[in-house]
C-alpha cells in the first residue's frame, strides 16, 4: 500500500505550524471550508494549538482596543503639510520650466531596478547578435558563391563625424614646419578611400628650424603665436602668424582621385618678421633687437628701444613681438583673445623674469614689470594672475646665524664667481616668499591676493577653488629663477573680490604711457580676492587630494561642539558635521577601535548618539589628531 | 462605494461627502492643481489614521507629525502613480509605511537622545505624560520589540482595518506573502507580550521585595 504522501519526522510540527497559520489568517479573512474543517479537527486534539488560538485572540483584542484611543493629530498638521506641498509645487514648477524631469523613483512606468535589468538583457542579447568580427559598416558582402560574380571590391566607407575645426603643426617633407588647419566632417582609414583631400590652401609655413616650444591659437582664431625654442644662444622669439580663414566644409565629400592629401601647399604665407633684427635666425652674437627688457629696469617699457615702430606689422605676414628672451612658464591668451601674457627673462644676462603683455595688433609685447622676479601664472577673467618673489633669507640651519634678511631685490641670486671657493661658514638656506596679485592689463592696476606664500595660483573655471603651491622658494643658483622650497601643493577655496582692483599707489607711468606696476607695494584691502585659508596654509597635510564630498558639511570649528566618546573619559572637539559623518579632533587615536560609539553635543541639536567608523586621520598644527569618521549602523 | 463622479475623474468616499478629483492619474500626467486637490482630499479623509499609524510605529508624537507631513508631500509628488482611485487608501498607507521604515532605518544609524537642556526642576507636561503612558503600556512595548515590517502589518490589519488585498498593496508584497508576514507577526507579538509580562512580573516582585525590606528596616 502506498501512502498519498510520505511521512516526515517533523509532520507533527508542520501540522502545528499550519494550524497557527490558519488561525492567524482566519482573522484576516475566513479560511477555506477544507482548511476550517482541518483546523477544527486539529484544535480538538491539540492543547498547545488551542492555547495559541486563545493567545492570538487575546492579543488581537488588545490590538483592536487601540482603535478606541486614536491619538489626535496636531492641529497645525494641515498648515505645515500645505506649506510643504506649496514648496514642493514651486520646486516642481521651476524644474518644469528648466526642462528637468520630475524627481521620481520610477523610470517611465517601470521601477528603476526592472528597467536596469531590462537594459542589461538588451545589451547581452544585442552583443550576442553582433558578429564576432565586429560591426561591418560597409556594404554586406554576398555570401557563398555570389562572391565570385564580379562583386565590386570592398572598400572602407568614410565615416561622417561632427564637423570640427582642427589645427596642428607638422613637419613638411623638406623638414620645415608648417601649420595646418581644416574643417573635418568625415574620416577615412587610409589615403585610398573616398575622403576629400585636405585643402592645401589652409597651410602656413613656419620659418622655424627647431620644434617650437609652444604654439597657441588665439581664442578668436585670427592668429597663432609660436614660441620658438629657447635652446639657442639667442634665446626664443615669439612670432605671431595670421591664420587663413577656413572655408566651411562641403556638404558631401566628393570622391577625389588624389591619393596624397599632404601634397605641397599651393600657397604659403610669408613668415618673415618685419625687421631683420627680430629674425629668429639672427646671429647670436648680435645684441637682441629689443622690445624686451634689458638688465636695466627702466629700459623695458621704453618704446624707443624697440624696433622701428614704423615697421608696423604686415597683417598678412608673421612678425615677432619679442626676441631674445627665454619664456618662463606658459604664455596664455586672455579669455576674450585681446591680450597675450607671459613671463620671460633675457637670454643674455643673469636676471629673473618679468611679466609681458601683448595686445593683439600691437607690434611688440611690453614688459610691465622691471623687478626681474615676476611670473605669469594665468588669467582670471580679464585680469592677469601673477606672482612676485619677495626675497629674504631664512636660515634652516640654526647655526647659520649670519644669514640675515636681504632686502635687496636680488642680492642672493648671483652665485659665487669662483665655483671652487670653499665657504667658510655653513651655507644658509635662502628661502624667498612668493606674493600673488592680480593685474588689470588695461590700467596695470594691481590687486593683491590675500595670503602669504601663494605661488602660481590657478583658479578653477567656476571661480570657487584655487590650486597653488603654499610655501617658500629657493633661488636655483643661476640667478634667474627659483625652485620650490618648503611647502606643499594645496587646493583652497577662492573668494573673489567683487570690487574693482585698487589703483597701485606706486604705479608709475612708463615711457609707453602706461604705468609700470610695482606689486611689491601692494596693499591688502577688504576688496581683494582672498583665499579661504587666509594664512595660505591651505588644507591640512594628508588632505591635499581634492575632496569629493557627497553631502554638504557644516563647519563647527570655533563652536562648543564636542563629542563624548564611549570608550574614554575625555571629550573630543567636533570640527565639522555632515550627513554622512563627522570630523573629530582627538588628542590620541591609539586606542580607537574600528567602530566606536559617541554622543555628539552640537549647537541647536539635542545630544545624538552615533556609531562612528574612523576613515582617516591627520595631524593638526596644534598637535592633535583630526579623525574623519563615518556614521555606521 | 467609490466611483467616478465625473468623466475622467474619480471620487474619494468620505462618508459625509465626496471629494471629486477631476482629470487625475488616468492620463498619467502630473498636474499641479489636480494633485493639490487630490492630496487635500486625501488629507481630509485619512490624515488622522495616517498620523495614528505613524505614531504607533514610531512612538514619538512630534516625529509622527513630521513623517505624516512627509507622507502627504510624497503623495502629492507621486500623485500620478496611483492607478485606481479606490486604491488610494492602501496607496497612502504604502507611502506612510515606507516613510516610517526609512526613518527607522535612519534612526538605527543616528539616534537623538532626549533633550537635556531643561532645568533640573522642570517636569514634563501633562500632555507628554499622558502620551507617554499611552505609548508605554505592555502592548506598546511588545509592539516595539517586534520587527518593523511585522509591526506595520499588524497595525494595518488589526488597528486600521485594512483588508487582505489592501494590506498586500500597502506592504508592496503579494497577498500570500502578506498573510505569511501577518502570521509571523502574530507569533512575534505573542512571544513579545509573554516576555513583557514576565519582565513586568519580575519587576513587580522586585518592588515588593524592596518594599518589604524597607518596612523591616523601618521597624
Amino acid at each position: 500500500m502506498t501512502l498519498p504522501f510520505r511521512r516526515r519526522h517533523n509532520d507533527h510540527e508542520t501540522s502545528h505550524d499550519r494550524a497557527r497559520a490558519l488561525i492567524a489568517t482566519g482573522y484576516l479573512q475566513p479560511n477555506e471550508p477544507v482548511d476550517a474543517d482541518w483546523l477544527e479537527a486539529h484544535l480538538a486534539g491539540c492543547l498547545e494549538c488551542r492555547n495559541d488560538h486563545a493567545a492570538y485572540g487575546a492579543d488581537r483584542e488588545l490590538l483592536r482596543a487601540l482603535r478606541e484611543h486614536a491619538p489626535e493629530p496636531p492641529r497645525d498638521l494641515w498648515a505645515r503639510t500645505a506649506a510643504a506641498i506649496e514648496l514642493e509645487a514651486g520646486r516642481r514648477t521651476r524644474n518644469q520650466r528648466r526642462g528637468r524631469p520630475p524627481r521620481s523613483w520610477r523610470i517611465g512606468h517601470l521601477p528603476a531596478g526592472v528597467a536596469s535589468g531590462l537594459l542589461v538583457v538588451l545589451v547581452v542579447v544585442g552583443a550576442s547578435l553582433i558578429p564576432r568580427g565586429g560591426v561591418q559598416l560597409g556594404p554586406t558582402a554576398p555570401a557563398g558563391s555570389d562572391v565570385a560574380v564580379g562583386t565590386p571590391r570592398s572598400e572602407a566607407t568614410p565615416l561622417a563625424v561632427l564637423t570640427e575645426r582642427l589645427a596642428w603643426i607638422q613637419v613638411a617633407e623638406d623638414g620645415t614646419f608648417e601649420f595646418r588647419q581644416a574643417s573635418v566632417n568625415e574620416v577615412c582609414p587610409d589615403l585610398q578611400s573616398r575622403c576629400a583631400p585636405l585643402d592645401s590652401a589652409m597651410t602656413t609655413s613656419l620659418a622655424i628650424t627647431q620644434a617650437p616650444q609652444a604654439v597657441l591659437m588665439s581664442p578668436t582664431g585670427s592668429e597663432i603665436v609660436v614660441v620658438t625654442s629657447s635652446g639657442s644662444a639667442a634665446g626664443a622669439d615669439i612670432v605671431v602668424l595670421p591664420v587663413p580663414t577656413v572655408p566651411p566644409p562641403p556638404e558631401t565629400a566628393a570622391p577625389s582621385a588624389s591619393t596624397d592629401p599632404s601634397t605641397t601647399p599651393s600657397t604659403t604665407l610669408p613668415s618673415a618678421p618685419p625687421s631683420a633684427a627680430s629674425t629668429p635666425g639672427a646671429t647670436p652674437t648680435e645684441p637682441p633687437a629689443t622690445p624686451t627688457p634689458s638688465g636695466l629696469p627702466t629700459q623695458s617699457p621704453d618704446p624707443s628701444a624697440s624696433p622701428d615702430p614704423s615697421a608696423s606689422p604686415d597683417p598678412s605676414a608673421g612678425y615677432s613681438i619679442v626676441t631674445g628672451v627665454v619664456v618662463v612658464g606658459d604664455a596664455a591668451y586672455s579669455p576674450d583673445g585681446l591680450w597675450l601674457a607671459f613671463s620671460a627673462r633675457l637670454a643674455f644676462g643673469v636676471v629673473g623674469p618679468d611679466l609681458y603683455l601683448w595686445r593683439v595688433g600691437d607690434p611688440l609685447a611690453t614688459a610691465v614689470t622691471d623687478d626681474h622676479r615676476t611670473f605669469f601664472s594665468g588669467w582670471l577673467g580679464g585680469q592677469v594672475l601673477a606672482n612676485r618673489v619677495e626675497t629674504g633669507v631664512v636660515s634652516a640651519d640654526p647655526s647659520a646665524t649670519a644669514a640675515a634678511p636681504t632686502p635687496s631685490p636680488a642680492p642672493t641670486l648671483t652665485p659665487s664667481a669662483d665655483p671652487n671657493a670653499t665657504p667658510t661658514t655653513p651655507p644658509a638656506v635662502v628661502e624667498d616668499h612668493p606674493v600673488a596679485f592680480l593685474l588689470d592689463p588695461e590700467t596695470l592696476a594691481t590687486t593683491p591676493v590675500a595670503g602669504t606664500d601663494v605661488w602660481r595660483p590657478t583658479v578653477d573655471p567656476t571661480g570657487r577653488s584655487v590650486v597653488y603651491w603654499s610655501g617658500t622658494l629657493i633661488p636655483d643658483g643661476t640667478g634667474t629663477g627659483w625652485s620650490l622650497g618648503t611647502g606643499r601643493l594645496v587646493i583652497d577655496g577662492w573668494l573673489d573680490g567683487s570690487a574693482p582692483p585698487t589703483e597701485e599707489p606706486s604705479a608709475k607711468p612708463g615711457n609707453s604711457g602706461r604705468p609700470t606696476a610695482t606689486p611689491a607695494a601692494a596693499v591688502f584691502g577688504p576688496t581683494m580676492p582672498v583665499l579661504k585659508t587666509p594664512t595660505g596654509a591651505g588644507p591640512l597635510p594628508g588632505s591635499t587630494a581634492p575632496e569629493n564630498r557627497k553631502w554638504e558639511r557644516v563647519q563647527l570649528a570655533g563652536t562648543r561642539a564636542y563629542a563624548q566618546l564611549s570608550d574614554r573619559p575625555q571629550t573630543a572637539r567636533v570640527l565639522d558635521l555632515g550627513y554622512g559623518g563627522v570630523a573629530l579632533e582627538i588628542s590620541s587615536v591609539e586606542e580607537l577601535s574600528a567602530t566606536f560609539e559617541a554622543v555628539l553635543h552640537v549647537p541647536i541639536l539635542p545630544p545624538v548618539r552615533v556609531n562612528l567608523k574612523p576613515l582617516y586621520q591627520v595631524r593638526t598644527p596644534s598637535g592633535q589628531e583630526r579623525v574623519g569618521c563615518a556614521f555606521v549602523s | 462605494m467609490s466611483g467616478s463622479s465625473e468623466p475622467g475623474g474619480f471620487a474619494i468616499r468620505t462618508g459625509v461627502r465626496e471629494w471629486p478629483v477631476a482629470g487625475r492619474a488616468m492620463t498619467g500626467t502630473w498636474n499641479r492643481d489636480s494633485a493639490g486637490t487630490f492630496v487635500e482630499a486625501l488629507f481630509a479623509r485619512h490624515h488622522g489614521e495616517i498620523y495614528a499609524y505613524l505614531l504607533r510605529m514610531i512612538r514619538d508624537p512630534e516625529l509622527a507629525a513630521d513623517l505624516a507631513q512627509d507622507a502627504f508631500v510624497k503623495a502629492y509628488r507621486a500623485y500620478d502613480t496611483l492607478e485606481k482611485g479606490e486604491n488610494a487608501r492602501a496607496w497612502l498607507y504604502q507611502i506612510a509605511h515606507r516613510v516610517a521604515l526609512d526613518h527607522i532605518r535612519r534612526r538605527k544609524i543616528v539616534r537623538f537622545l532626549p533633550f537635556t537642556g531643561e532645568s533640573a526642576g522642570s517636569s514634563p507636561s501633562a500632555e507628554r505624560l499622558a502620551m507617554d503612558v499611552r505609548l508605554s503600556g505592555p502592548l506598546e512595548r511588545a509592539m516595539a520589540r517586534i520587527p518593523e515590517r511585522q509591526r506595520g502589518a499588524l497595525l494595518m490589519a488589526e488597528v486600521h482595518d485594512l483588508t487582505g488585498l489592501e494590506l498586500a498593496a500597502a506592504l508592496g508584497i503579494s497577498h500570500v506573502a502578506a498573510r505569511a508576514l501577518l502570521t509571523r507577526a502574530r507569533e512575534s507579538l505573542r512571544q513579545a507580550l509573554a516576555a513583557e509580562r514576565t519582565a513586568e512580573a519580575a519587576a513587580e516582585a522586585d518592588r515588593d521585595a524592596a518594599y518589604a525590606h524597607g518596612s523591616e528596616r523601618g521597624r
